[in-house]
């Protein structure tokens, strides 16, 4: 009776064999996956905060995070630029950071990250030539607080759930057999 | 598996110096979701292989070329500048989205990847976790919906249109997380979609061969709509690119118009070939007119999952050549404790005539930055490596060729209270008297061990300081409880045969001249012995067994712990009330040393120890001892909310069961000194050369600064804590079950009753002692993100 009952679950057990071998990979694969595009989309995505003209040609600055907050903003500059062009941060109360802009890996772009230390509003200046206002291109900044920690470690911070939920799935699934 | 995973570690270097840029930063990452993957295909791929030449024919070469393919064109897609191109053009983008549905998920069927990845993982993965889940009735139905080939079309119709939608789109190109949705929904869909049409082995046909042209085909009309609208609509769709491409110089409207090509003529082509070649072979197949469905694969079962390839016979790390012949010999075994003991040596004078300036001193570094590092690495990833390699020991084995001890050690000594005592002494002095700090008091620790080992071990037989007094052994063998191999013998019929049981008792030379070969001086008899506990991996067993048969295999890590049955040496790892309270201080003392670290600890208790006029010393001593104790209340608490059998025996399962987690902490501690701190070492080394006149270079000390903490190091922190905490948890499970099965076992062949041992009574008793190892694992949470005080080096404050 055991016998033809335990063929009986090894028999389900196969007919589902065939699809889950197809699906358990996928959902290996898109764990791996996961890490290479949360590593490729890092400094990814960001806003247009600025269009014009400078230098005789069209320019235009993407910041990103699209929602900047304490930390590092990232400000790129596609348009035309020399040698020694720069970022200018001020915030209201006075406090100023600056930063060179460097040749970014996408075509002609040139980037700078600034820690942006304040909460609120800062007035930003591009001056792409770096020969001060005349070519510069300003546009303000609202900083918001910066986000808790664990909203980007909490992938890592709480993968034991997941591992936890498959372990204990497998291991009721297990004794079950075991015991039927 | 190391030749599989070159070209991949090559292609990620051409692409890191191709765009000299984000690789850099995420490259961990990047290849160790793709070497990992690669690695288990490989694995897999050849074990399958070794079966036959059916196996071979199915599992030829050009499928294992398929699967590094699709992962190279995901590389190029994602990770290239392919993927930072997308951000700035529509037709990059395209092209991007294109090589993600269209080209990475058949390359992927093709290989079918199924049986090689299962066969890939390690097989008590495969058979404890895998298995029993793709049984799962839930799983099952979740599946079999899944697979079906209308699921796999709508979800490829949605995600080509859905994500086309302007304002679903550029939310997509603003918010990175939503991008990785993007990208994760156009696999996922891919891959659902060419399943029924690649019919990967051993996929099971669900409708005729000839459907999948209409499925085919029907599918080219939703990329056609899409394609369309972005060729004929006159305006700019996504307003992202008009406001880029004019400062890149690019007409917006002509890159869509690109876009729009790409996906109309590439796209239907790629859908469309597949159609033309199923009706092509359906039609000319003599006898077949597309109606009666070909043969099916052969079921395969889970009883196949268990059928052991021939590459799965344990391997034996000693039957590596030449790795292996050397650790045989014990003469190459001594020669490299020789080493580390003339190592130890050269520490100990530093320590003692150079400068008192930790970061500048070798007895400053390398035992504490370098060597703890190391060496909870090396027992993790291997085995117990540090004891192999222990020094202590070194000269105890030399002296007895000429000293025989003859006292055997106290019988009312042999516990493992001494060494409990000594590693709760050492944490409170590594915290009240910055031990690290001074490398005059390393020198004398070291030289103080070397001289009790040496004096125990000529004063008492077999390896008594190991066994009984050693604190830094017990805390590495308590770690080598969770790695993953183990001394063993491979074959328990040659041992059932074996008369003369020389693993234990030794072997005498036949040789004249030549020393007896010791037994195992840790009271071990090989066969018996169940788990790491007490084994030293000293190999003297390995040389000693006249039969080649002990080997040093893989095991399930912490399995030995859910057991916590009968071991040679060791008794009923159960009822060790002795070894379950090192166990305790195993793991709380990993917490509160972790702790004495993070600033706002040391901030209070010097803000303390300031306004009370209490010793420093004191009162960081005195935070050990509380934080201890109070961990260990805590197990204690837990161990009471479970019932079923005595108290001893509850305790002592939850505090086995918080090795595994114990051991994460002390990785992540000791591996974020070692990542931050390794410069260090360079700069004490070079000061040494420099005072001994071999080296003109003057040290600069700024070289003994850490470096800053790399962007991973955080995120890996908190994976290694999952780990160990989830391993915990499930050694905890297995353990309960085993605890409760035992007491039903007892009273139903007493009473003749039937077992009440079921799955959710053993997760109601496991549910409180969880809580205490979760509440644990959120404590180091906490401190894991606190800023450092970095030690052992000059500076760099958090
Ligand atoms: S391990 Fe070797 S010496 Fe020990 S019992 Fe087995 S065969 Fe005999
Ligand atoms: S079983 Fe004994 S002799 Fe063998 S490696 Fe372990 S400690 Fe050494």
């Amino acid at each position: 009776m055991n016998a033809q009952r335990g063929q009986r679950i090894v028999r389900r057990a196969d007919r589902v064999f065939m699809h889950a071998r197809a699906l358990a990979f996928m959902l290996a694969c898109m764990l791996a996956l996961e890490a290479v595009m949360s590593a490729a989309s890092l400094a990814d995505g960001g806003i247009v905060v600025w269009t014009g003209e400078r230098m005789g040609a069209r320019a235009a600055v993407i910041i990103a995070p699209a929602a900047p907050s304490v930390g590092e903003v990232e400000f790129a500059w596609i348009g035309a630029w020399k040698a020694g062009a720069l970022v200018h941060a001020q915030h209201l109360d006075g406090l100023a950071i600056e930063g060179v802009l460097a040749p970014a890996p996408i075509g002609s772009e040139v980037r700078c990250s600034l820690a942006l230390t304040k909460v609120g509003h800062w007035d930003i200046t591009i001056d792409p030539d770096g020969n001060g206002d005349a070519q510069a291109a300003r546009f303000p900044l609202e900083v918001s607080d910066p986000p808790a920690r664990w909203t980007t470690l909490w992938p890592a911070m709480f993968a034991w759930i997941a591992l936890v939920a498959i372990g204990l799935t497998a291991a009721w699934r297990k004794t079950t057999r075991r015991d039927s | 598996m190391l030749e599989f995973a070159a070209p991949l570690l090559a292609l990620a270097d051409i692409l890191a110096l191709a765009d000299n840029l984000a690789l850099a930063d995420n490259a961990p990452w990047v290849l160790a979701g793709c070497v990992v993957s690669c690695a288990l295909y490989a694995r897999g791929w050849r074990a399958i292989r070794a079966r036959g030449r059916a196996s071979r024919e199915r599992f030829c070469g050009w499928r294992c070329v398929a699967f590094f393919a699709a992962w190279l064109v995901m590389l190029v897609a994602l990770a290239s500048p392919l993927d930072r191109e997308a951000e700035r053009a529509l037709a990059a983008h395209m092209v991007q989205h294109l090589l993600l549905t269209m080209i990475v998920p058949p390359l992927f069927w093709l290989a079918s990847p199924a049986m090689p990845c299962l066969f890939g993982l390690p097989r008590a993965l495969r058979l404890e976790v895998v298995g029993p889940i793709i049984a799962a009735p839930a799983v099952r139905t979740l599946l079999r919906i899944a697979t079906n080939p209308i699921v796999g079309w709508i979800a490829m119709a949605l995600v080509t249109l859905g994500w086309h939608v302007p304002a679903i789109y550029q939310l997509a190109l603003r918010e990175p997380a939503w991008h990785r949705v993007e990208h994760a929904s156009m696999l996922a869909a891919g891959l659902l979609f060419w399943l029924p049409v690649v019919e990967p082995f051993p996929y099971r046909r669900r409708w005729p061969r000839l459907a999948m042209v209409p499925y085919l085909v029907a599918a080219d009309f939703s990329n056609t709509i899409v394609a369309a609208y972005l060729a004929f609509s006159g305006a700019i769709a996504y307003r992202w690119y008009a406001d880029i491409g004019a400062a890149r110089g690019i007409d917006a409207l002509q890159d869509q118009h690109l876009a729009a090509g790409i996906m109309w003529v590439p796209g239907s082509i790629i859908y469309l070939l597949p159609a033309m070649a199923i009706t092509a072979t359906r039609f000319l197949a003599k006898g077949s007119f597309g109606v009666r469905a070909p043969q099916q694969p052969r079921e395969l079962s889970l009883p196949v999952l268990q059928r052991a390839p021939a590459r799965e016979t344990p391997r034996d790390l000693l039957r590596i050549p030449v790795i292996g012949a050397l650790l045989r010999q014990p003469r190459v075994r001594l020669g490299l404790r020789l080493a580390m003991l003339a190592l130890a040596a050269l520490i100990a004078i530093d320590g003692i005539v150079g400068p008192q300036d930790a970061p500048m001193n070798l007895a400053g570094t390398l035992p504490w930055t370098h060597w703890r590092g190391f060496a909870v690495v090396a027992i993790l990833a291997v085995a117990n490596a540090a004891c192999m390699a222990c020094p202590l020991i070194a000269p105890r084995s030399v002296l007895r060729r000429w000293i025989t001890p003859t006292r055997t050690w106290p019988a009312a000594l042999r516990s493992k209270w001494i060494a409990g005592a000594l590693i709760v002494a050492w944490l409170v002095a590594y915290e009240a008297f910055d031990l690290w700090s001074s490398p005059w008091a390393t020198a004398f620790i070291l030289i103080g061990f070397v001289v009790a080992a040496t004096a125990v071990d000529l004063l008492f037989e077999g390896a008594s300081f190991c066994r009984f007094v050693c604190p830094i052994g017990q805390y590495q063998m308590l770690l080598s409880t969770v790695a993953p191999r183990e001394v063993r013998a491979l074959d328990a019929d040659v041992c059932a045969r074996c008369e003369t049981h020389d693993c234990l008792k030794g072997r005498p030379s036949t040789v004249a001249n030549t020393p007896t070969l010791p037994g195992c001086g840790l009271g071990l008899f090989v066969p018996k012995k169940d788990g790491n506990l007490d084994c030293t991996f000293c190999l003297d067993c390995v040389s000693a067994c006249p039969h080649e048969n002990i080997g040093i295999v893989a095991v399930v890590p912490g399995a030995s712990l859910a057991r916590a049955a009968w071991s040679s040496g060791i008794g009923t790892l159960a009822n060790r009330f002795d070894i379950g309270v090192l166990a305790t201080i195993f793991t709380t003392g990993a917490i509160a040393n972790a702790a004495g670290m993070s600033a706002p600890i040391v901030q209070i208790l010097d803000e303390i120890a300031t306004a009370r006029a209490i010793s420093p010393a004191l009162l960081q001593g005195s935070f050990v001892v509380v934080a201890m104790l109070g961990g260990a209340l805590l197990l204690a608490s837990a161990a009471v909310a479970v019932q079923d059998a005595p108290f001893i025996q509850r305790f002592n399962r939850i505090a086995l069961a918080s090795i595994p987690l114990g051991a994460s902490v002390w990785l992540v501690h000791f591996g974020f000194h070692f990542i931050t701190g390794w410069p260090t070492g360079e700069a004490a080394i070079r000061r040494v050369l420099h005072d001994l006149a071999l080296s003109s270079d003057a040290p600069d000390r700024i070289l003994s600064c850490c470096v800053v903490p790399p962007n991973w190091l955080v995120p890996a922190e908190f994976l290694a804590l999952s780990l160990g905490l989830a391993a915990a948890l499930g050694v905890l499970w297995w353990s309960i079950d085993a605890m409760l099965r035992r007491r039903d076992g007892a009273r139903t062949s007493s009473s003749k009753t039937t077992s009440t041992t079921t799955p959710a009574r053993v997760t109601i008793a496991w549910i409180a002692p969880a809580i205490a190892l979760i509440a644990l694992w959120s404590m180091m949470a906490w401190v894991v993100l606190q800023p450092m005080e970095m030690r052992g080096t000059s500076g760099f404050g958090s």
